[in-house]
C-alpha cells in the first residue's frame, strides 16, 4: 500500500452523466390517451356550428338593440324608468282591475266621472255604484251617476270602478288591493293613482308637466278643499292668474289637475263668483266631452 | 237496611223502627217549634195586618174573570208614573233586608225593579215572605209606579220602579235551579270581585234549555230568528213568489245517496228529505214561476261543528227566468238586502240586547249586493299568498279568509261569489256558455261563511243525462228527475239558505246551537 494519497488509486467513470443523457422523468403517474383528440379527428360537428352561429345572431341582435335603445335614450331622458314601467302596464294582468271608491253622499266626488271617461278612453272599463248599510238614503242622482252606457260583465272588462256610497268622514277613500296597502285617502291621491294607471310612464316621460300637476293636486286639496275661506280666495286667485297665462293648468293638453281643481271649485262653492280667467277656464272644462257625465252632477 | 233482619223485606228490623220512631219525635218536636216560633213572632208583631196582602194563590183554574187588567213590563216608563198598576212577572231575584225587600220582576226581555218597604199596610211578615218566594216563580203584584232619581242600571225600564202592593205567587218554582238566570246571561270574561265571574257551559244550557231560554239574550236571538223568517217571507211575497210545502219523508235521497235518514214506510224503507231542490224544480215545471218554501231539512252529517246540524230550517226559493240567471242573482240579493235592511231598521233593541252578551260588530251590507267572479276571488286568494289551482274549490279557511279580504276592501260581510268551476258543482249545474270550465253557479257569504249555494238548474232532459253520465250518475235512479223536464219546464236556478246559520252570522255568533231552539246534533236527541 502506497501512503501517498493522491488524488486517487483508480479513476472511475461517473456511472451516470446526467449532463449527456437526457433523462425523460415522468410527469404524470399513469399515461393515457387523449380523449380531446378523437374529436379532433372527426372533424367539425355541424351541431357545434349552428349553436355558434345562433349565438353570434343572438349577440349581434342584442347589439342592434343596444344600438337602438341607445339612440332611443338620447332623446327620451332619463330612460331607466321606462323598462320599469312596461312591467307595471302588464300588472292589470288577465283577471279585472277593481278599484274601490268610497264617497260620502254629502260630498260628491265630482272629479271621479272625469277620471272615469278618461280611463274608458285607454281601457275596457265598467263600473259600479253601491249604498254602505251606514247610510240610509241616497238622491237619485247620486245612485244614476255611472250607469249610462252598456255595461260590461266582469269578466270582460279590464278595469272596474266601485263607487261606494258610505259615511266616511275625511274625504273620499280609495281601495284597490286590501292586503298589500293601506287605505288612500283624499281626491288628489286617487286622481295621481288614475293618472299613473293611464300612462304607466308617467313620471319618466315628462317630469317638469308630472311636477306642475302635482303642484296645483296640492293646491286643491290644501287650499281649495281644506283651507279657510282666506286661503280659498288665495287659491283662486293662483288659479286665475295661471289660467291668464295658458289655456289647461299643466301642460297643453288637460290632465288629471284641471279635473281635479275644477271639482275642488265647484265642492267649494267658489265655481260662481270667480274671477274671469277661472270662468273661462270653467266654460271650456264644460264643453270638453270627458266632463259631460260629471257636469250633470254640478247642474243637478 | 233489610240486611240485619232476619225477617227480611216484609218487616223492618227493630233497630229500624227505634229510628223512625226517633226520626218522628224530632219532626214533631220541629213542628212544635216552628208554630212557637210563628206564634211568637205574631205574637211580638201583634196579629198580621197585611195577611191579606200576599200568599199563594190558589190555581188557576179559570174559577173567575175578574176586572183587572195586567199591564206589561215594557210599558212601564215615566209617563205611567204615580199609577197603580198589576203586573205579572217571574221573580227574576228577591233580596231581603230586615225592613226592605228589593225584587227584579222579568216578563220576556224586560226587567223592573220593585221595592217593599214595613209600613202601615206592609207587615215585616209580609217582607220576609216575599224574600223566601223562590226564584223564577210567576206572581202577580200590585204596585205604584214611582220615579227613580238615579238610573237603575240593572233593569230594562230604568226611570222608574213600582213601589209595591200586593204580592201573590200564581206558580211556583222549585228552589233548586239547575243554572242560573244571571250566570246564562253574563258576557264571557266578565270579572265578579276579582275573580272570573260563573257562566254556563254550552251543554248544561241546552239540557235545561227552558231556563236557558229566558235570558234576555235568547228572548232576542229567536225573536231575531222570527224577523228572519218574517222577512223572507215579505220580501218574496213582494217579489211575486207563491209559499209552497214540500213532503218531507221521500222515496230516494235527493242528492246523491249519501247523509240521509232512514225511516220506516210500512213495510218498506223511505228517506227524510235532504233539500227540497226536486219539489221546487217541479213546481216550476208546473207553472208556478216563482215559488218558496220554509220547512225542515235532514242531514244525517256525522260532523259535529259549529255550523253544522243535523236538523234545520230551510228556506228555499226556486223562480223561473227570462234571459239570464244573474236575474235570479239580483232577486235573492235584493231579497237578502231586504232582511238586512229590516233587521237594522225594526229590530235595533233586540240587536243590541243579544251583542251585550256577545259583542259583535254590526253586521254591514252593500246595495246592490257585491257581486264577484270566482276567478277574481282567487286572484285575491293568491294574491294574499295563498297557494291554490284556479279551479279548485274554496276551502273552509279559505272562504274565511276571502271574507275577511273582501270586507277590507269593500267593506260588506255580505257578498255574492259567482261563477264557480263547473268540476265542483253538482251534475244539474248549467255549464258557463263562454267558457266550459265555470257555470252559472253561486255561493252567497256572510262573514266569510257560505250560507246560499245555487246555480241555474239544467232544464234539458237530454242535456241533463249527458251531465248526469258525465259525472257516473246511474241515470235509472234519478229517472224522475230527469223526467220532470220531459213535457217542457222554462230556464230557472234558485237556491237554499239555512235560517239557523243566517241569523247567527247575521248577530256574530259563535255557535249554530245559539239560533237553535232545540238543537239537533249527531250528540243530542233530546230536549
Amino acid at each position: 500500500m502506497t501512503q501517498k494519497n493522491g488524488p486517487g488509486m483508480y479513476k472511475v467513470e461517473p456511472y451516470y452523466d446526467f449532463n449527456r443523457i437526457p433523462v425523460e422523468l415522468p410527469t404524470c403517474m399513469f399515461k393515457m390517451a387523449s380523449y380531446l383528440e378523437n374529436s379532433e379527428n372527426n372533424q367539425e360537428d355541424p351541431k357545434l356550428i349552428e349553436l355558434e352561429r345562433r349565438q353570434e345572431h343572438i349577440l349581434q341582435e342584442l347589439k342592434s338593440l343596444e344600438n337602438e335603445v341607445s339612440t332611443l335614450a338620447s332623446k327620451l331622458k332619463p330612460s331607466a324608468d321606462v323598462i320599469v314601467t312596461r312591467q307595471k302596464d302588464t300588472a292589470l294582468g288577465s283577471v279585472i282591475h277593481d278599484i274601490v271608491i268610497y264617497a260620502n253622499p254629502a260630498q260628491p266626488l265630482l272629479s271621479l266621472g272625469v277620471l272615469y271617461e278618461m280611463l274608458k278612453v285607454n281601457y275596457r272599463c265598467r263600473s259600479s255604484v253601491h249604498i254602505h248599510s251606514s247610510v240610509k238614503s241616497l238622491p237619485d242622482r247620486l245612485w244614476s251617476c255611472f250607469s249610462n252606457g252598456v255595461e260590461l260583465s266582469r269578466g270582460e272588462a279590464q278595469i272596474s270602478l266601485t263607487l261606494i256610497w258610505k259615511d266616511v268622514s275625511h274625504g273620499p277613500i280609495m281601495m284597490v288591493a286590501a292586503p298589500s296597502q293601506s287605505p288612500i285617502h283624499g281626491e288628489a291621491n286617487i286622481a295621481r293613482y288614475v293618472a299613473r294607471l293611464l300612462n304607466p310612464g308617467y313620471d319618466a316621460t315628462d317630469p317638469v308637466r308630472a311636477t306642475t300637476v302635482d303642484h296645483w293636486l296640492d293646491l286643491a286639496t290644501s287650499s281649495l278643499v281644506n283651507g279657510s275661506s282666506k286661503e280659498k280666495a288665495a287659491g283662486v286667485r293662483a288659479l286665475n292668474s295661471r289660467l291668464g297665462r295658458c289655456e289647461w293648468l299643466a301642460g297643453p293638453s288637460i290632465s288629471v289637475a284641471d279635473v281635479v281643481c275644477w271639482s275642488a271649485l265647484h265642492g267649494a262653492g267658489q265655481a260662481a263668483g270667480a274671477p274671469a280667467n277661472v270662468q273661462k277656464w270653467l266654460k271650456a272644462c264644460a264643453g270638453h266631452s270627458l266632463f259631460t257625465m260629471a257636469s250633470g252632477l254640478v247642474t243637478a | 237496611m233489610s240486611e240485619a233482619s232476619p225477617a227480611g223485606e216484609g218487616a223492618p228490623s227493630k233497630k229500624a223502627l227505634k229510628k223512625q220512631q226517633k226520626e218522628a219525635e224530632k219532626a214533631a218536636k220541629k213542628a212544635e217549634r216552628q208554630a212557637q216560633q210563628a206564634a211568637d213572632a205574631e205574637a211580638s208583631e201583634g196579629e198580621d195586618y197585611a195577611k191579606d196582602r200576599y200568599g199563594v194563590s190558589r190555581m188557576v183554574q179559570s174559577h173567575e174573570k175578574p176586572d183587572r187588567k195586567l199591564v206589561k213590563v215594557s210599558t212601564l216608563n215615566s209617563d205611567v208614573a204615580d199609577q197603580t198598576v198589576w203586573v205579572r212577572a217571574r221573580l227574576h231575584t228577591s233580596r231581603g233586608k230586615g225592613k226592605q225587600c228589593f225584587v227584579v220582576l222579568r216578563q220576556q226581555q224586560f226587567t223592573v225593579q220593585g221595592i217593599l218597604n214595613v209600613n202601615e199596610t206592609i207587615s215585616k211578615a209580609m217582607i220576609k215572605f216575599t224574600s223566601g218566594v223562590a226564584k223564577e216563580s210567576i206572581v202577580d203584584v200590585e204596585g205604584v209606579v214611582a220615579v227613580v232619581p238615579q238610573k237603575i242600571e240593572s233593569c230594562t225600564q230604568q226611570d222608574v220602579e213600582l213601589r209595591l202592593q200586593r204580592f201573590y205567587v200564581i206558580s211556583q218554582s222549585v228552589p233548586r235551579l239547575p243554572l242560573q238566570i244571571e250566570d246564562a246571561s253574563r258576557p264571557k270574561g266578565e270579572e265578579e270581585e276579582g275573580s272570573q265571574a260563573p257562566t254556563v257551559n254550552q251543554d248544561t244550557r241546552l239540557d235545561n234549555r227552558i231556563l236557558d231560554l229566558r235570558t234576555q239574550t235568547n228572548q232576542a236571538i229567536f225573536r231575531v230568528e222570527a224577523a228572519v223568517c218574517q222577512l223572507f217571507r215579505e220580501a218574496l211575497r213582494k217579489r211575486d213568489f207563491v209559499e209552497i210545502h214540500t213532503p218531507k219523508i221521500i222515496s230516494a235521497a235527493s242528492e246523491g245517496g249519501a247523509n240521509v235518514f232512514t225511516v220506516s214506510y210500512f213495510k218498506t224503507n223511505a228517506y227524510l228529505a235532504q233539500s227540497p231542490q226536486l219539489y221546487k224544480q217541479m213546481a216550476i215545471a208546473a207553472d208556478f214561476n216563482r215559488v218558496f218554501t220554509v220547512g225542515a231539512v235532514f242531514r244525517a252529517e256525522d260532523s259535529n261543528t259549529h255550523r253544522h246540524l243535523c236538523e234545520f230550517v230551510g228556506l228555499d226559493l226556486e223562480m223561473a227566468f227570462d234571459y239570464h240567471y244573474h236575474e235570479v242573482t239580483d232577486v235573492i240579493g235584493g231579497m237578502f238586502n231586504d232582511i238586512f235592511r229590516g233587521l237594522r231598521d225594526r229590530f235595533p233593541t233586540e240587536i243590541a240586547m243579544v251583542n251585550k252578551q256577545f259583542p259583535a260588530e254590526p253586521f254591514k251590507f252593500l246595495d246592490p249586493p257585491l257581486r264577484l267572479e270566482f276567478p277574481e276571488g282567487v286572484k285575491m286568494l293568491k294574491d294574499a299568498g295563498v297557494e291554490m289551482g284556479d279551479e279548485d274549490d274554496l276551502s273552509t279557511p279559505n272562504e274565511k279568509l276571502l271574507g275577511r279580504l273582501v270586507k277590507a276592501k269593500y267593506d260588506t260581510d255580505f257578498y255574492i261569489l259567482d261563477k264557480y268551476p263547473l268540476a265542483v258543482r253538482p251534475f244539474y249545474t248549467m255549464p258557463d256558455p263562454n267558457n266550459p270550465k265555470y257555470s252559472n253557479s253561486y255561493d252567497m257569504f256572510m262573514r266569510g261563511e257560505e250560507i246560499l249555494s245555487g246555480a241555474q238548474r239544467i232544464h234539458d232532459p237530454e242535456f241533463l243525462s249527458e251531465r248526469a253520465k258525465h259525472h257516473g250518475i246511474d241515470l235509472e235512479t234519478i229517472k224522475s228527475y230527469i223526467d220532470s223536464f220531459r213535457f217542457g219546464a222554462p230556464p230557472h236556478g234558485g237556491g237554499g239558505i239555512g235560517m239557523e246559520r243566517v241569523v247567527m252570522l247575521y248577530l256574530g255568533l259563535d255557535n249554530i246551537r245559539k239560533t237553535s231552539m232545540f238543537p239537533r246534533d249527531p250528540k243530542r236527541l233530546t230536549p
